[in-house]
């Protein structure tokens, strides 16, 4: 065997084992200590931001688009629909507006007289601070209509508008599309009248799926699925004729390639007591999340809520309803409600039938899902007044905080309109201070009484914009020193609608999914009875 | 100085008298010619031994071949002949020449002879050899006849008893050289080749052909004058009775210049000459695959010396390709037998690989070759037993990769991630490299990688057959890798050592996983790193690396040495430059734990010149890593999204090879020197550990998300790490050997046998990866499901295609988009070897990845419109390296969906793993502008300006293109050409021979206003400094080569 020796070499030192060891060990062990402290990305996934409800152009965008999925353009139509475009900047803008048409499913002649029809593009100028409002039937005549607006402006909030016989209806217009969207409520009763609106504004074609959750089970209906959504075009889903009778459903829209664009269309004749006439063009949620709040919310004996929890995901899902009463000091605190969903099912919670929750005080309402998958949550109020305020009014709740809301459209004309806005504060330590805007000729204005008003940690407050400026074309923009969730109602004498605002862009905040950390009491004994208030 | 004696033909002479004449007249005249060269001692015993024959009718005639310069010293040879036999003839030339043309003197000088027999001054001869060749020649009708040449001090030894060759010409013995001679080898036979030392050829033929070729001056002339013989239909025989003793001066006491050279070149000579044109075509392409592969291997083995002689030979041969073609034509009147008669004689198959199998051949021409010499080495081996093991061993390794790479070596290599199809001709890269314009991105002004250099000069040493030259670019990469580990561990004097380590760095599953994934950067850093570490490990004066045999390196041709490498493999992979450093840092620690100081800087020293000599080669590449604008990606490239934790590290587990848990066996095989290992040995083992955990602790550091860079592909630091480790493993074989005794029996005695069995555990996944032939890789690309984005350029104008993906999965290198996500584009559709170096994105190419950035913050709706000023007309989204190749790395939701919700996208390919959007809004990237949009061009900040502009459907423009920096075409009147590359001065477009204003169009392209209608041309001019530039690199590259040459010679020559 061949060595090389050392060669005699005396001034090189002879090494030593233990430090050595020690050495190598002693690195080994800094280096899996820090693997194992090493810290995570917490960048913010700004899609599920953006995507999780339409939000008003982004500060920065050189481009944006708003998708009004649903509503008829013809002069009786059941859904009319306008569009609004608000513009908060201090110039002009112009937006573009492409209204596609459609025809009524089954009725062919008018598919064929829509088949003649071509998407008609308009360049609609709007002021600095002001918004417009665009009937697409004047635009676009056609059974039924979707509208893209486009614009290269920021801050920019569209909604749209339906109006018909049976009811009003305002809410936003999507932001972005999307390859899933959750319908947690929908009826299709002898009253009642259901549509989907699913509109693909792309160059591509889109494939969807359409299935129901109901009482009896899963549907999926053989003409629904696989049903192509040609690039550039609106096609209605009666969902009526196929799932007729149905007290209670839940819409499924799934994109097996492509992106669309689903708005529900509802209303009821008023035939059935348990529902009010009414009408309204809902956009679908695109996503499951963890916490959805509805800052507003009532029941009395003639105004019924019903909190619609899906859960589209394989596994059953654990939530908790928390409800925040106005005033808590006097009227007390409300445990959680606990609601179990099933995997790919709905639960209903009707909440004028949950004794904790008393009559005539308004509350707020977060659904909050606290273990197992993320659920989709809708408020469904009926109201059956005696007075002009009755109707149907669905709402999917807000996915989001915000420092800053947009609200397009309103109004606030004595005996015709009112406008409130229930603002939520999330924080579990923190006051938040509320500022409310209006854009009029092309100022904003601040409205008195209106401005930094307090809302304690955990709680609610709802404000009477009717109360403090009246304007036909009244356009608010909610301001807070905290992320809050503002909704806004807005009555008129046709009916009532609930709707979130579209939070501005850079004020964004996704709630965190644990429960702030509070103090539960038990639940206060319920105040003596008020007269019922309107809701608001 | 003495007269010089004229020569006169033995048989003439004047005062013969009849009785003289008697015996020539039964026996046919023969004239031994004997060729002297200086200094002969063995001089007279030649001479006597010719008097001393028995053969009536001899004459001598003594030429003395050194000639005027040497004859002032050389007085005595006429003397010496005189007091040996008188009657001799002394031949005196005028100048100095080799044995063959001092030989064909006889032509000139003699007259009437039967036979010529050539002696060479350094041979005895038998007293009968002479009758006994004559006789044989008339009994079997032999042209040439050879006699059985013995050692000179034993004549028992064979020498040779006549020689043979291969179809190349390379010679090969009969006997065993050395072997006894017990008769077996008396018999009379044809041969191929009658060696020289003493040759009996007959007088009329030897003139026919013309003697021995006068280019031969020494060396090969024998073989070549057999060979021409035979295809004159002359037989050359051996003739076992003529006896003749040999000294074989040439290979010992007077060794010939530039033996192996001369061998080399009159070889290829004689092979040219002798074959008809058909055989030539054959066996030439045989001939120069054995010099490629030569040189391959001399190159490998260090011996460039010898690679640069084969070359040279070569290049020898070819200047004088006219006087071969002579000598072809005049051979081609002469031939009586086809060239298949006369193979008949010669060896099957090829000499050079028959040694390396240890086959008994051997002769003059062994030492040519530096396959020879290992064959030699490999046979020796063989009479010992850790040679044996080394060779059984060495040969399982090979036979293992060729079996694992059997697909990749004799099938396809698809296209995929970083293993990108080349393109076809070598010039395209040329065209690249000097010209100012790159066209990575959007395009800019600035250097291209040496890299292309490189590759079109290895393209044109190929032929032009460039998918070769990308397999042995992928596969040589594996033999470069395990002869440095070979080559690292030499030190350890230990066959066994050696072979641990071997099969150490074989097992690490890092090359397999690097080309399953397609990182053949990550190759190539594999195969360097063993190479580093030695030349690092060098430096430090410590046992081991000091071989006595071994010459002192100077500290100047190791920097050049180091620098000159490091520019090669930075030229491919840049972060070779940061590996390198780690490495000395590794060593520098090492040296501290262990304590020994001495020349502990010097690895870092040396490295960081060795770098500053590589950044340096690469100006003025290396120029734009350093000016303002630079970016990481461009040095490190772009972190994945798929990121390995410190224990897929430190198990080597980058890839589909290698389970859990089997890596740390490598760790185990390493750490036994740690525990056993004392003086050196455990030294180095320490050294060693220290580099790896240097390595792993860098390459940790490049997989974190707070680091944001990559560091290089995972093999840039695992590899060194890896070489490390496997050196620490022999090491500890070299432990086990030397200092294990010196234990009582115990628990270190177990300890070894746990890494032994730690050693075969962790060879198995590898072992087992050897199975599919390539080494898990995909068996396809995207090529061909990715071919429409290439195929409407005909119609539809030029393009540009933007890639979207995980940087592991990317089939180019691009620039950072978010965290795993890198954005590049191409401008020839799919991606080729030229868009591996991404350049610097600062600059116009930047606004593709802000608009990508604008895309996901959805802050637009539409990308298309955005992106078609670029003219991008597909986005191709990649979330696979191919198809049906797993892991798939998706893109982050918020890419991913930007993407799909862009109005003016269309998807056109919803493959799961590969997605492609046609932007409907593009325009072609030479187009005119409406006038509406060009006057927008010429406003505003870009993405406000193109949001609102559309150029939907812009037509084509120049749509014949040369390259990709010049284009031709026909144009219209008052139009505005557009072109889609970066804002540059030098963008020229004439129109009939007139110059068109230029102005930046968007605030980075360019726009041409065109007046009048005509045929248009668009260059790019390349500025005259570039070209200074370019040159001075060659110079540099020259100048380094050169000096690393003069100071390895100086160094070698001092020692």
């Amino acid at each position: 065997m061949a060595s090389i020796a050392p060669k005699g070499k005396g001034r090189v030192m002879k090494p030593h084992r233990f430090p050595v060891l020690f050495v190598i060990v002693l690195a080994i062990g800094a280096l899996v200590y820090a693997d194992h402290n090493q810290t995570s990305s917490s960048q913010t996934d700004t899609v599920t931001e953006h995507g999780l409800m339409p939000i008003a152009s982004t500060q920065h965008a050189v481009s944006s688009s708003f998708y009004c999925a649903g509503g008829t353009a013809t002069s009786n139509g059941a859904f009319d629909s306008t569009i609004v475009i608000a513009n908060p900047n201090p110039g002009p803008i112009t937006t573009t507006v492409t209204v596609y048409p459609a025809a009524a499913p089954g009725d062919a002649s008018g598919q064929a007289a829509v088949a003649t029809l071509k998407p008609v593009t308009k360049q609609v100028p709007v002021g600095p601070r002001t918004r417009i409002g665009l009937r697409l039937a004047n635009v676009q005549p056609s059974p039924y209509v979707a509208a893209l607006v486009e614009t290269n402006d920021p801050d920019i909030a569209v909604e749209h508008t339906i109006v018909g016989k049976q009811g009003v209806n305002v809410s936003p217009c999507a932001s972005a599309p999307s390859s899933s969207w959750y319908l947690p409520t929908g009826t299709t009763t002898r009253d009642a009248h259901e549509l989907l609106a699913i509109f693909n504004p792309f160059s591509a074609d889109a494939v969807v799926d359409v299935t129901y959750q109901t009482d009896d089970g899963f549907r999926a209906p053989d003409g629904e699925q696989g049903l192509p959504i040609t690039a550039g075009h609106l096609r209605i889903v009666d969902v009526t004729a196929d799932v007729p009778r149905l007290e209670q459903l839940a819409a499924f829209v799934s994109a097996r390639s492509g992106q669309v664009v689903v708005d529900r269309l509802q209303s009821f004749d008023g035939s059935d007591p348990n529902h009010p006439a009414g009408a309204a063009a809902t956009l679908g949620a695109p996503q499951a999340a963890p916490v959805w709040t509805f800052a507003h919310g009532s029941v009395s004996d003639s105004v019924g809520e019903t909190i619609a929890l899906v859960n589209p995901s394989d596994e059953q899902a654990q939530a908790q309803l928390e409800v925040t009463l106005d005033d808590p000091a006097t009227n007390g605190v409300v445990d959680p409600i606990p609601v179990s969903v099933p995997a790919r099912g709905y639960a209903l919670v009707a909440m004028q039938d949950q004794t904790r929750v008393p009559k005539g005080i308004g509350h707020s309402v977060t659904v909050r899902s606290t273990s197992g998958p993320a659920v989709v949550a809708e408020r469904v109020l009926r109201a059956a007044l005696a007075s002009n305020r009755q109707g149907y009014a669905p709402a999917i709740g807000a996915p989001l905080e915000a420092t800053r809301w947009l609200f397009a459209d309103g109004a606030a004309v004595p005996n015709v309109a009112d406008v409130n806005l229930a603002v939520f504060n999330p924080s579990a330590d923190q006051s938040t201070r509320v500022s409310v805007i209006a854009m009029a000729q092309g100022q904003p204005v601040e409205i008195d009484g209106l401005q930094n008003v307090e809302i304690p940690p955990g709680g609610r407050t709802a404000l009477d914009v009717g109360q403090h400026i009246m304007r036909r074309d009244l356009t608010l923009i909610a301001e807070t020193t905290l992320p809050v969730v503002v909704e806004r109602n807005f009555l008129v004498s046709a009916g009532l609608s609930f709707a979130a605002g579209m939070p501005m862009s850079g004020t964004i905040s996704v709630p965190a999914r644990a429960a702030p950390t509070t103090t539960t009491t038990t639940t206060a004994p319920a105040p003596a009875p008020a007269p019922a208030p309107a809701p608001n | 100085m003495a007269s010089v004696p004229q020569p006169v033909a033995p048989l003439d002479r004047p005062d013969e008298t009849e009785e003289d004449r008697e015996p020539s007249v039964a026996a046919p005249p023969v004239v031994a010619v004997v060729v002297v060269h200086e200094p002969s001692p063995w001089l007279e015993g030649c001479l006597r031994s010719l008097v001393a024959q028995d053969y009536p009718n001899l004459s001598l005639l003594v030429i003395d071949a050194d000639g005027v310069a040497a004859r002032a010293g050389n007085e005595g040879i006429t003397r010496r002949v005189e007091a040996v036999d008188p009657e001799a003839y002394v031949r005196l030339r005028d100048d100095a020449s080799g044995f063959g043309p001092s030989a064909n003197d006889v032509l000139g000088l003699v007259d009437g002879a039967a036979f010529y027999a050539f002696c060479h001054d350094d041979v005895v001869l038998a007293p009968a050899a002479i009758r006994a060749m004559v006789e044989e020649a008339f009994r079997s009708n032999a042209g040439i006849t050879t006699p059985k040449v013995v050692e000179w001090n034993d004549p028992s030894r064979l020498i040779s008893v006549g020689e043979t060759a291969d179809k190349t010409g390379v010679r090969a013995s009969i006997v065993e050289r050395g072997e006894l001679d017990q008769e077996q080898h008396d018999a009379v036979r044809d041969v191929f080749c009658a060696p020289g030392g003493c040759t009996l050829v007959r007088a009329d033929l030897f003139a026919v052909l013309g003697g021995f070729d006068p280019a031969m001056d020494l060396v090969g002339e024998d073989l070549d004058l057999s060979w021409r013989a035979q295809v004159a239909g002359a037989r050359v025989v051996a003739v076992p009775a003529a006896v003749v003793r040999h000294v074989q001066a040439s290979d010992g006491p007077r060794p010939i210049a530039n033996h192996r050279l001369q061998a080399y070149r009159h070889r290829i000579r004689t092979m040219l000459t002798c074959y008809g044109p058909v055989n030539l075509i054959r066996v030439l392409p045989q001939a120069i695959a054995l010099a490629v592969g030569s040189i391959v291997y001399s190159l490998l083995t260090g011996r460039s010396r010898r690679a640069g002689d084969v070359a040279s030979a070569w290049r020898w041969n070819l200047r004088r390709l006219r006087d071969i073609r002579a000598n072809r034509r005049q051979l081609h009147g002469l031939r009586q037998l086809p060239d298949r008669e006369v193979r008949k004689l010669q060896l099957r198959g090829s000499a050079q690989l028959g040694r390396l199998s240890g086959s008994q051949v051997g002769g003059d021409d062994e030492a040519l070759s530096p396959m020879a010499s290992a064959g030699r080495d490999l046979a020796g081996s063989l009479r010992s037993g850790p040679l044996r093991t080394a060779a059984i061993v060495w040969t399982c390794v090979v036979i293992a990769l060729v079996f694992g790479s059997r697909q990749l070596l004799f099938g396809h290599i698809p296209a995929f991630a970083d293993l990108p199809d080349y393109p076809s001709r070598p010039w395209t890269l040329f065209m690249q490299w000097s010209s100012g314009w790159r066209n990575a991105g959007l395009g800019s002004q600035s250097a291209a990688p040496t890299a292309f250099a490189l590759l079109g000069g290895l393209g044109v040493v190929f032929f032009g057959a460039m998918s070769a030259l990308r397999k042995v670019m992928l596969l040589a990469l594996l033999p470069i890798g395990l002869t440095g580990t070979w080559r690292l561990t030499r030190g350890t004097g230990s066959v066994l050592a050696r072979l641990v380590a071997l099969v150490t760095f074989v097992a690490i599953p890092l090359p397999y996983d690097a080309m399953a994934r397609g990182r053949w950067g990550g190759l190539v850093l594999w195969a360097a790193a063993p190479w580093l570490l030695l030349v690092l490990a060098r430096r430090i004066d410590a046992p081991m690396f000091d071989r006595p045999d071994a010459y002192k390196r100077p500290a100047l041709q190791t920097i050049l040495g180091l620098g000159i490498s490091l520019a090669v493999v930075s030229a491919f992979e840049p972060i070779v430059l940061a590996v390198v450093l780690v490495v000395a840092v590794g060593l520098l620690l090492g040296g501290l734990v262990v304590g020994q100081l001495r020349h502990i800087f010097q690895p870092l020293a040396i490295a960081i010149a060795g770098v500053a000599v590589a950044v340096v080669l690469h100006v003025p590449w290396s120029l734009d890593f350093l000016r303002s604008g630079r970016e990481w990606w461009a040095f490190g490239g772009v972190q994945s999204g798929a990121r390995l934790g410190l224990a897929d590290l430190m198990q080597f587990r980058t890839g589909p090879i290698g389970g859990s848990g089997w890596g740390w066996a490598f760790l185990a095989v390493a750490a036994l020197p740690i525990v056993i290992g004392r003086d050196w040995r455990l030294a180095w083992a320490a050294r060693a550990w220290m580099v790896a955990l240097s390595c792993w602790a860098v390459a940790w550091v490049g997989q974190q998300v707070w680091f944001g860079r990559a560091v290089g592909p995972p093999e840039a630091f695992l590899a060194p790490a890896a070489a490390a480790l496997s050196l620490s493993a022999g090491l500890g074989l070299a432990s086990f050997q030397q200092d294990l005794p010196g234990y009582r029996f115990g628990w270190r005695q177990a300890v070894s046998l746990l890494a032994a069995a730690a050693l075969v555990v962790a060879a198995f996944p590898v072992v087992i990866a050897t199975t599919d032939g390539r080494w898990r890789g995909p068996n396809d690309g995207f090529d061909s499901v990715l071919s429409f984005v290439n195929d409407d350029r005909a119609t539809v104008g030029p393009y540009r295609v933007a890639w979207l993906g995980d940087p592991e999965v990317l089939p180019l290198a691009g620039w950072k988009l978010d965290d795993g996500v890198a954005y590049a584009s191409t401008d020839h559709g799919l991606p080729s070897v030229e868009n591996r170096w991404p350049g610097s994105s600062n600059g116009a190419t930047s606004l593709m990845g802000t608009a990508f950035r604008l895309a996901e913050r959805r802050e637009t709706s539409r990308l298309g419109r955005l992106l078609a000023p670029m003219g991008v007309r597909y986005i191709v989204v990649q979330t696979a390296a191919a198809p049906d190749d797993a892991p798939t790395r998706g893109l982050p939701p918020a890419v991913e969906q930007s993407l799909a919700e862009q109005l003016d996208l269309q998807q056109v390919l919803a493959d799961p793993q590969v997605q492609v959007y046609r932007n409907v809004a593009w325009a072609p990237s030479r187009t005119t502008l409406s006038p509406l949009a060009a006057a927008a061009a010429t406003t505003g900040h870009y993405f406000d300006v193109v949001a609102g502009v559309d150029l939907t459907g812009s037509p084509p423009m120049l749509t014949d293109h040369e390259g990709y920096a010049t284009a031709s075409g026909n144009t219209g009147a008052a139009t505005n050409l557009y072109l889609a590359d970066a804002a540059n001065s030098n963008w020229s477009l004439e129109v009939d021979g007139r110059t068109a204003p230029r102005s930046d169009a968007f605030g980075w392209a360019n726009l041409f206003a065109i007046e009048r209608r005509g045929s248009a041309k668009l260059s790019f001019k390349t500025s005259a400094q570039r070209y200074w530039l370019l040159a001075a690199q060659g110079v540099l590259w020259i100048g380094a080569i050169v000096l690393w040459r003069r100071s390895r010679r100086k160094a070698r020559a001092a020692s």
